[in-house]
């Protein structure tokens, strides 16, 4: 048996690799992955991913709060709704398989990654004026950019707004037992109007929160296999880390590509695998 | 303290616990891991009992436990900085996310 987990080891440890260098997470390379190699159940793959999530999102967090980038107020005000969405997301799932109805998750699976893939080759710094959001909710920060060798300051806007994305965002992860980060970060970025370094960091706090209250559900519903999610945490806690080093050697935009290019194929697999499920 | 230093530390202490955790499962299985555990009835009580016998099955699930604790412990945390500063917006908005966690371990099981 320990070559299963051997082997699961080094596929989680790819997918937090991958989702490092293309900036997605670990959890959204990883359920198809297990899908498609191991045959492991819709279900068992998303709760293992729902607690690698919690890993990689803490494991990251530590070193981004500690160098003053993640906003933790922003992380905390917008949690209130990812969480919310996380609540009717992981109790809607577990209704569609108790129902039978798997083969729909794959295929919102499938939209959701290409949906992802798309949002991340979209994303940009747009500034947006302040607004009452911006002062009865302080969503102002600045931090110290290494790579310009500046402070940066910035304003957050249009909280309400970002708010019903971040819904979307925690719903569709108890719904799939992934991250959200794409959501997020399209709620930060394009909603709030924070720099993309903010939004990354902030994001990778938020995963954390929103797939712990998913997380719960799961391991109530008997989703969380302890020993699959156990070795799935380790393997892409250490792929997201090696993921993060490599990303500072290698020609970021190319790589970025093509593991963009890589998921994609990974979305068409899913919704195929839906559509076609017997 | 600043609400910063306290998060990092609560994430620091979570991933070298659950590291640790996971890690001694795999090792005292010993080549046989339970691959098909139903967490529905599996308790902290147990867990903890499951400890003391040093079964890897429950060493498995405290390091799963304890990372699924993490937002929580950082969440609440974050909640008593904003009452000592009296910071009602974020007040509100904290203890909404600390019910929601609440809620989806204490209740939402009830609707599955």
């Amino acid at each position: 048996m320990l070559d299963v987990l051997a082997l699961m080891f080094f596929i989680s440890l790819a997918a937090g690799f991958i989702g490092a260098l293309s900036g997605l997470g670990g959890g959204v390379v990883l359920i198809p992955l297990y899908v498609s190699i191991l045959g492991l159940p819709l279900r068992y793959a998303a709760g293992a991913s729902l607690i690698a999530t919690i890993a990689t999102s803490g494991g990251s967090s530590l070193s981004y709060i500690r160098r003053g980038v993640s906003n933790i107020r922003i992380a905390m005000s917008l949690s209130s709704t990812t969480t919310s969405g996380a609540l009717i997301g992981s109790i809607t799932a577990t209704k569609v398989y108790n129902l039978g109805l798997e083969r729909w998750l794959y295929i919102t699976f499938g939209v959701v990654l290409i949906l992802s893939v798309f949002l991340l080759v979209k994303r940009g710094l747009k500034k947006r004026p302040v607004d009452k959001w911006t002062k009865w909710l302080r969503l102002c920060g600045r931090y110290f950019d290494e790579a310009e060798g500046r402070e940066v300051s910035y304003c957050g806007a249009r909280w309400g707004l970002a708010a019903l994305v971040m819904f979307s965002a925690g719903f569709l992860s108890g719904l799939l037992g992934i991250g959200g980060g794409a959501l997020n970060v399209l709620a930060l970025d394009w909603g709030l109007g924070l720099p993309p370094k903010v939004s990354t960091t902030t994001s990778n706090l938020m995963i954390g929160i929103t797939a712990a209250t998913s997380a719960a559900v799961y391991w109530h519903a008997g989703y969380i296999q302890p020993f699959f999610a156990g070795v799935t945490a380790l393997g892409v806690l250490t792929g997201s880390y090696l993921g993060t080093k490599a990303l500072s050697v290698l020609k970021a935009a190319v790589v970025r590509y093509i593991f963009l290019a890589l998921t994609s194929i990974l979305g068409i697999e899913m919704i195929l695998r839906g559509v076609y499920a017997a | 303290m600043q609400l910063e230093k306290s998060i990092e530390y609560i994430l620091a202490a979570s991933i070298i616990l659950s590291t640790v955790l996971i890690t001694s499962s795999i090792v005292i299985t010993a080549g046989s891991p339970p691959l098909n555990v139903n967490t529905t009835n599996l308790t902290p009580t147990e867990i903890i009992y499951g400890l003391e016998r040093l079964q890897s099955v429950d060493f498995a699930a405290a390091g799963i436990m304890a990372l699924v604790a993490t937002p929580i412990a950082t969440t609440a945390v974050s909640l008593l900085y904003f009452i000592r500063d009296r910071d009602y917006a974020y007040i509100i908005l904290s203890a909404i996310v600390f019910t929601n966690l609440l809620v989806s371990i204490f209740i939402l099981p009830h609707f599955i």
